[in-house]
């Protein structure tokens, strides 16, 4: 996985985080629990994080699935940017540049 | 020995239940999902998968509606005093559990109004008599899927129809159904569906669970039990997500995992094909019991009409004097008695006196049947 160029997204219910991961498990994408960054979150257990390039089909694989996003974060490079959640759900451009 | 006290709780238990749980306990072990590591992520694969495996044989289109309770009775208890307000009115059937009456009769007792609709003498509902009570202020209706005493299979998806024109949410106490006879809560209107792991799922004592419906208004439902769920761990407000809202504290990761096994199990042989093999066995061990004089049997005696449940008794003997003689001279096992469920008997009239109830599982035989009725022959001869 790439360190320094990343997302991060948090989920509201820990059992959230198993059902992203069972959505993406066929994907063939780079993504994996990671213990919930505390600096992102209060929340215990897990997050998903996975190389930024796959930002837009994580997201809507997990739209697709049902599955409810708390948090979508870009992350690395010093870099620590929140996308709204509502972007997310509604499908636009969520790659932001810097 | 024949273990015929399956309405009880089943036994025995497929192989890959106690795997599942042995495996869990050496090798898993963590808290599901509080903590990030690895053995905790573990831990909160399997639960997931359970409910998974629930929703599929559920029909539910999402798993996080399944909630997780030690039992069907603290799920049936978290919808009728989570649910109902002072004021409000329930509909049910005369053939339920005392997981249901009691709550129910204790809720009366502060202002929610009750009709228990009455079966007849074989434990049947007409589902015209549920729509007849229906009242302005109704509620909720619940019922059971089918009845612990005799068997009875209630008709669940009709009943469901009515509460469905009518904007009522169904509550359906599956324990003894649960498993053993197909339930697709879509198809059959249900918006909770309670249910226990130790019965034909063949999990452990301990499991259990409700489905909530999507019709159903969350914000209405309140937690039995509130606590820390491992979410939103900054506030000390109970969360409103599902499953959170009504899943605090630690679950009992290793029983469900053993549910878990116990679910796959029964999707792996399929449940229609479950309900066929039971019923054959019930029809013979209707036609066995038949066939001694002096044992009457209750309920509707069609194989088609019930499950794997029969209720019985012998003249000029009581109930515990044919059990004790049943397990210690034949080593047939069966609960005898009320059976938590004081309405049913009075409803096909064996109250006070009560029945011996035998109740068979996936791993019945002919061969026990044929051996228990025996038994059960020599019994009423002397």
């Amino acid at each position: 996985m790439v360190r320094n160029d990343y997302g991060v997204i948090l989920f509201h219910s820990t059992q959230s985080a198993i059902k992203a991961e069972r959505a993406l498990a066929k994907s063939g994408l780079d993504a994996r629990l990671i213990p919930t960054p505390r600096h992102l979150s209060s929340d215990c257990g897990s997050a998903l994080r996975f190389p930024w390039s796959e930002v837009e089909e994580v997201c809507q694989l997990l739209t697709e699935a049902g599955v409810d996003i708390a948090g979508l974060y870009h992350l690395g490079n010093s870099r620590s940017k929140e996308i709204p959640v509502d972007a997310i759900h509604s499908g636009e451009d969520i790659v932001v540049t810097e | 020995m024949i273990y015929f006290d399956n309405p009880a709780t089943s036994w025995p238990k497929p192989d890959s239940v106690v795997q599942a749980m042995v495996a869990f306990m050496t090798e898993v072990g963590g808290n599901p999902g509080r903590s990030g590591h690895r053995q905790s992520v573990q831990a909160a694969r399997i639960v997931y998968d359970t409910r998974e495996a629930l929703a599929e044989l559920f029909g539910v289109g999402d798993p996080l509606r399944i909630i997780f309770t030690p039992d069907a009775t603290e799920a049936i208890n978290l919808v009728v005093n989570g649910y109902l307000r002072p004021g409000d009115h329930v509909v049910t059937s005369s053939m339920e559990h005392n997981a249901l009456m009691r709550p129910l009769r204790a809720l009366e007792r502060q202002g929610v109004a009750l009709t228990v609709v009455p079966c007849s003498s074989e434990g049947v509902l007409d589902p015209a008599g549920i729509e007849e009570a229906i009242r302005l202020n109704t509620a909720l209706i619940a019922i059971n899927h089918a009845s612990n005493v005799v068997g009875t299979i209630l008709p669940v998806a009709q009943v469901g129809e009515i509460a469905r024109r009518h904007g009522i949410p169904l509550l359906v106490d599956a324990a003894q159904t649960a498993g053993a006879i197909p339930l697709d809560v879509e198809e059959m209107g249900i918006d909770f569906l309670a249910f226990t792991g130790h019965k034909a799922l063949l999990g452990p004592m301990g499991t259990g669970g409700l489905y909530i419906g999507p019709r159903v208004d969350l914000e209405r439902l309140r937690p039995l039990v509130r606590g820390g769920t491992g979410s939103r761990s900054e506030f000390e407000e109970q969360p409103e997500f599902l499953p959170d809202k009504y899943e605090s504290g630690t679950l009992n990761a290793v029983g469900i995992a053993g549910l878990g096994a116990g679910v796959r199990f029964v999707l792996g042989r399929g449940v229609s094909e479950i309900q066929e093999y039971e019923t054959a066995l019930t029809a013979r061990l209707l036609a066995g019991l038949a066939a001694i004089p002096k044992v009457t049997v209750y309920g509707p005696r069609d194989p088609r009409q019930q499950v794997a449940t029969i209720s019985f008794n012998v003249a000029g003997m009581e109930p515990s004097e044919v059990g004790q003689r049943l397990d210690e001279e034949y080593g047939v096992l069966c609960r005898v008695g009320l059976h938590c469920a004081p309405a049913a008997h009075r409803t096909i009239g064996t109250f006070p006196h009560g029945t011996v109830r035998w109740g068979l599982s996936v791993f019945s035989t002919e061969g026990e049947i044929d051996a228990a009725v025996e038994a059960l022959r020599h019994i009423a001869k002397a």
